[in-house]
């Protein structure tokens, strides 16, 4: 049995399912991290020793260098799902390779900047700041796991689906593409929230 | 289609350039002091992540042209999202300012009051 409104849109939404599934898992996401970020703002303007636990320690120049590579692959991400639309299979394996490389190279930056805090002695046990430091950047650091597992499903064996049903599969790449933009954007504010204030 | 399409091509680029842009400013936003004004260092700062979180949201997530059960969603997810944001301040509803009965690494408020601990580094607040 065909599973419906995976490529037609559903009259009383407007949209095919995957597209509304997505955005009730963003919609979680959003109170996932809100409460952690919430968590965040009432342990430092509670803590008159904030000051002290090494915020200003945090490498600013790698952390810049990962918001922009993330902003990067946000673009390369968009730009495989309009080479699908163009019809052009090539195009989005590089698009889509070029996103996957931007992910491994943030999570590269990111042990980086992990391993020279634990070779300092600094750990989520240490104090305030760096348990919520490690805890959002860390829970972050599994969605772009995350979401390297599932484009690089779709990167590899998962892109057969293109000749049997490319419009479903173009439908599957914006939808993985909802999701690591919403990755970006939660980065987008992590950067400052923790490295520049 | 394809016309369309290289308009999309055409706007992607413009917010990746101006995302870049803004990452420059940001940092160097931070640099700035601002005379001293935490909160005016602060809202620049949360401004310019609401810009280009804007510009995300709006482009690549393609919600500036989305059908309106998607916003009906988002504006359920905003509401409940404020509520988990400022449930945990409206109990301290003595003010925020007021930090005695939080539990804190390294603060002094759980140092047992002795008499003899000539080794306190919590500081004397």
């Amino acid at each position: 049995m065909k599973i419906p409104y995976n490529e037609e849109l559903r009259p009383d939404t407007g949209l095919y399912n995957a597209k509304l599934g997505i955005w009730l898992f963003l919609a979680s996401e959003v109170m996932l991290f809100g409460g952690l970020f919430s968590a965040y703002i009432m342990l430092r303007l509670s803590d008159p020793n904030w000051a002290n636990y090494g915020q200003s320690a945090l490498n600013v120049p790698l952390a810049t260098l990962n918001t922009i590579v993330l902003i990067t692959s946000s673009v390369t991400m968009v730009m495989s799902w309009v080479a699908l639309k163009l019809n052009d299979l090539k195009k989005y394996s590089m698009y889509m390779g070029l996103t996957l490389l931007c992910s491994f190279g943030f999570l590269v930056i990111k042990y980086i900047e992990y391993t020279s805090k634990f070779d300092h002695g600094l750990y989520p046990s240490t104090n305030n700041f760096l348990a919520v430091y490690f805890t959002l950047t860390g829970l972050h650091g599994l969605h772009v796991i995350g979401g390297i597992f599932v484009n690089g499903y779709f990167f590899g064996p998962g892109k057969k689906m293109w000749k049997t049903e490319p419009e479903r599969f173009t439908n599957r790449i914006e939808v993985a593409g909802l999701y690591w933009h919403f990755v970006d954007l939660v980065w987008i504010f992590l950067f400052p929230a923790l490295y520049l204030l | 289609m394809s016309n369309d399409m290289n308009h999309h091509i055409k706007v992607y680029r413009n917010v990746f350039l101006a995302l870049l842009v803004l990452t420059g400013l940001t940092v160097g936003a931070s640099y700035f002091e601002f005379g001293g004004i935490i909160w005016l260092a602060v809202g620049v700062g949360l401004l310019i992540a609401f810009v280009k979180g804007y510009l995300v949201a709006a482009n690549f997530m393609h919600l500036n042209n989305e059908k309106s059960f998607i916003y009906l969603v988002l504006v359920m997810t905003v509401m409940f999202f404020l509520v988990l944001f400022f449930m945990p301040m409206m109990w301290h509803n003595d003010g925020l300012r007021s930090p005695s009965h939080i539990p804190m690494q390294n603060g002094e408020v759980y140092e047992k009051p002795s008499t003899d601990d000539h080794h306190d580094h919590g500081g004397h607040h």
